[in-house]
């Protein structure tokens, strides 16, 4: 069905009408602030008079009826519909709308990816992908691994620093001679050890003085191993700098499932690349795979380090800030000489800490040290004049607390090689349902590609953009994006060469290439003014398209393009399409008004009354159209003219043809014979000369009147539908008639014999 | 993605994790073949995350008891 109306005729309500009961009661364009909740400012007709409903109709060819009422609230009741598989028609590959047309072209690659989940199938997959990522997260989160991951990595950080290379049992003989020295009673237990070693640790420190507790604070300060902490930022920071890889988890996800293909594989021989399809030997994929994994791994190795030293670095700043804020280092802090550190001092309260474990640039470890390292240098100047007993008992407390720190990451140590099992397992699944939607997307994306590269081909026949096609990028999940080849150079996006008619054309053919692929035939396609930046060149190839891959489909066509649907009525099968034109608008009272004929002559007719000029000049455009187009269905030889001038001819030049060539070739049938039509030759022979004085007066002084214009109008109507049957309806043109030179109408009451003037 | 296909994956997950036991994969491959394809919310797969940790250190521990879904 095509349907032409002018601009504010209504064309679009029809589709909105179609989104409503498809989108469940919702209109994408009408969707904003000012609409209310439920649309109901935007869609219900702003004069319905109270006692009339709001409602949407569709009838099917089975005899369901769809029905939407809409309540003057919005509410949404909708019934009927039986047997008809509404619901799976999804928008994107059911109706196509002008300010549409470009939208998938333009949108990123993974609302492309979004928009073809449906058409792929797998959407189920994707939620189910989705899930497993979403429960990875939640595992992760709930089960706190990152803060059991610190612990442990803390825990081996400080044994590092505190026992350097002693082994467990070392460890354990050192905290048992603590424990002794410290405590009376006797355990075996280390954990035990560890504990009550810090309790009476902390019951001397009480009994200290205040000069003595000074001097342990300020030890402490000393060792927090800051200048340490920094070169090791430092030094993980340019490491980090030179080898990180992008998307690094991703690849090594998709390296862990291509090692665990190529267990499968024997040695010899080649096998297909699971990526790209080709052919690759056995040896040099699995070598292959396994220099990647291993570069990988080094990465990743690098980045766990990096992350590791900004720990210790917050770590050692926070203890820093904590040692020198006692009220027993008061005394050293309030003294006079120490103004140029009491500055530094109130750089460390300020200063952001939890930044750092984040990320930590040079200019950040600069101010750590010129700000810190004089604190901690100052610290340890007077930590050197501690009495012996409180620098022993400083040293004896630093191992005590690395101890426990140590042993309470060997007890986090099981859960976490547990947790972080169930962590990868999961993501191993996601990862599986992943490759799997891959490989279902790949398949799809290349047969919708083969039809999108059909029809552009026809669209765009031997131009130089060619290999139009979508694709899935490599380097992401959940993203499809489309290629071309333009002029012979590769393009990753038609957005980089591309003119807005071409783009246009493009999203036309992805649209119904979509459109075409797994749909049921039930599925109508609405195509809602969607060839206006379209030349005439390739509009016309729409119908070509159109009448290739759609004639099992129903197609509805809005144009508010007169020359391109008086076209379409002359090009289209009239068997298999309908026309019909819908009046200008004039008031929501009247609403939407389907014209009683299928010619576009109501838009001049609309205005007979306040622009008769402009009515009457409608009229001629109507004409010239239409007879160009008759004239080229009955091959009436007009005389060349040079340059564009061809398309140019008016009405005038084409009734002049007709009319001298009709009186030899148009016939009508008399009993058994055929004579001369006469009435369609004086039809034609009357709007001529009413096209040379009213039409001409319209178009170039302005000043015909209501009554002229009216005349006018009937009389192109009257010559227009000389060329149609009275009995059958249809043209002249419809038929070929017996020999080649003949064509007919479908009863064979009227025919033309064409080339033979 | 049947049932057939997702026995297989968690078979070679398994390979990934060894530590995972047999309750927990059971688990896993029983969500994925009821539960995991719907649209299921935040809270509820916190909830189903809570229960697969709550077996997992339940398994390492050799505690057993019933829990909520």
């Amino acid at each position: 069905m095509v349907v032409y109306g002018q601009n504010g005729s209504g064309k679009s309500s029809f589709v909105d009408a179609f989104e409503y009961a498809l989108r469940n009661g919702k209109i994408g364009h009408l969707a904003h602030e000012y609409s209310g909740k439920h649309q109901e400012k935007a869609i219900i007709n702003t004069h319905r008079p109270k006692s009339a409903k709001a409602e949407v109709r569709i009838q099917f060819e089975n005899g369901a009826e769809l029905r939407a009422e809409i309540g003057a609230n919005g509410a949404l009741v909708l019934s009927g519909a039986g047997g008809v598989a509404i619901k799976t028609w999804d928008y994107a590959r059911t109706v196509l709308r002008q300010d549409e047309v470009a939208h998938f072209i333009q949108d990123t690659k993974g609302n492309k990816y979004s928009v073809m989940l449906p058409l792929l199938g797998l959407g189920r997959m994707e939620v189910t992908a989705q899930n497993l990522r979403q429960l990875s997260r939640s595992i992760e989160e709930q089960s706190k691994l990152q803060e059991i991951e610190r612990i442990v990595s803390d825990g081996e950080v400080r044994r590092k620093d505190r026992f350097g290379g002693a082994t467990d049992e070392e460890i354990c003989e050192t905290i048992e001679t603590l424990h002794k020295r410290y405590v009376a009673s006797s355990t075996n237990d280390p954990s035990t050890q560890c504990l009550e070693l810090e309790s009476a640790l902390d019951a001397k420190i009480a009994q200290y003085s205040g000069d003595q507790r000074r001097h342990l604070a300020l030890r402490a300060a000393a060792e927090v191993g800051l200048k340490t902490c920094v070169d090791h930022v430092r030094s993980t920071n340019s490491k980090l700098a030179a080898a990180v890889e992008p998307l690094i988890a991703e690849k090594l996800g998709v390296l862990q499932s291509a090692r665990a293909y190529s267990a499968k594989l024997g040695k010899e021989g080649s096998v297909n690349c699971p990526a790209c399809g080709r052919p690759v030997a056995t040896k040099a994929f699995l070598a292959h795979v396994d220099s990647e994994r291993k570069k990988l791994q080094e990465s990743v190795t690098i980045f766990q380090d990096w992350k590791t030293a900004l720990g210790r670095l917050c770590d050692a700043v926070k203890s820093l800030r904590s040692s020198l804020a006692r009220p027993e280092v008061k005394e050293w802090r309030d003294d006079p000489s120490n103004a140029q550190l009491l500055k530094n001092l109130a750089w460390l309260n300020g200063f952001d800490a939890d930044g750092i474990r984040v990320s930590c640039t040079e200019e950040e470890l600069k101010a750590i040290e010129d700000k810190l390292l004089p604190l901690v240098d100052a610290a340890g100047l007077v930590s050197k004049t501690a009495p012996a007993e409180v620098t022993q008992l400083s040293v004896d407390k630093q191992l005590g607390d690395a101890a426990k720190t140590l042993l309470k990451a060997r007890e986090r140590a099981p859960a976490l090689a547990r947790l972080r099992d169930l962590v990868a397992f999961v993501k191993s699944v996601e990862e599986g349902v992943r490759e799997e939607i891959r490989a279902g997307s790949q398949t799809m994306v290349g047969e919708i590609s083969e039809d999108i590269e059909k029809m552009w081909s026809i669209f765009h026949p031997g131009e130089g953009i060619e290999s139009v096609h979508l694709y899935i990028p490599e380097d992401t999940d959940k993203a499809i994006d489309i290629a071309l080849k333009f002029y012979g150079v590769e393009q990753d996006s038609p957005r980089l060469t591309l003119s807005e008619g071409y783009r246009n054309s493009l999203g036309l053919c992805i649209f119904l290439a979509m459109a075409k692929s797994g749909a049921s035939e039930d599925q109508p396609l609405f195509l809602d003014d969607v060839v206006v930046s379209l030349d005439r060149n390739h509009r016309g190839m729409i119908v070509e398209l159109l009448e290739k891959e759609f004639s099992d489909r129903q197609v509805i066509i809005f144009t508010h393009d007169r020359e391109w649907y008086t076209e379409l009525r002359q090009q289209l099968d009239e068997k298999k399409w309908i026309f019909r034109a819908l009046l200008p608008y004039s008031s929501p009272e009247v609403g939407i008004r389907w014209s009683k004929k299928t010619s576009t002559f109501g838009d001049a007719r609309a205005q007979l009354d306040e622009r008769p000029d402009s009515a009457g000049n409608d009229a001629r455009k109507i004409m010239d159209v239409e007879l160009a187009l008759i004239a080229e269905r009955l091959h009436v030889a007009v005389p060349y003219m040079r340059g564009d001038k061809n398309d140019r001819r008016m009405a005038h030049d084409f009734l002049g043809k007709l009319i001298a060539d009709g009186k030899k070739c148009f016939q009508k049938r008399s009993g058994k014979d055929y004579v001369s039509n006469p009435d369609a030759i004086e039809a034609l022979d009357r709007a001529d000369r009413l096209m040379i004085s009213t039409a001409n007066r319209a178009s170039h002084s302005f000043d015909v009147v209501g009554p002229e214009s009216a005349k006018l109008i009937d009389n192109c109507e009257r010559a227009l539908e000389s060329f149609k049957c009275s009995s059958c309806g249809r043209n002249v043109w419809f038929a070929d008639a017996e020999g080649s030179e003949w064509v007919q109408c479908q009863c064979g009451e009227l025919r033309w014999r064409y080339g033979k003037a | 993605m049947d049932d057939d296909w997702i026995s297989k994956r968690i078979v070679e997950a398994r390979k990934q994790a060894p530590s995972v036991g047999d309750e927990t994969a059971a688990g896993i491959e029983e969500l994925l073949k009821n539960r995991l394809s719907e649209h299921l919310s935040k809270a509820e797969l916190a909830k189903i995350a809570k229960t697969l940790i709550a077996d997992l250190l339940d398994d390492a521990s050799g505690v057993n008891h019933d829990h909520e879904d």
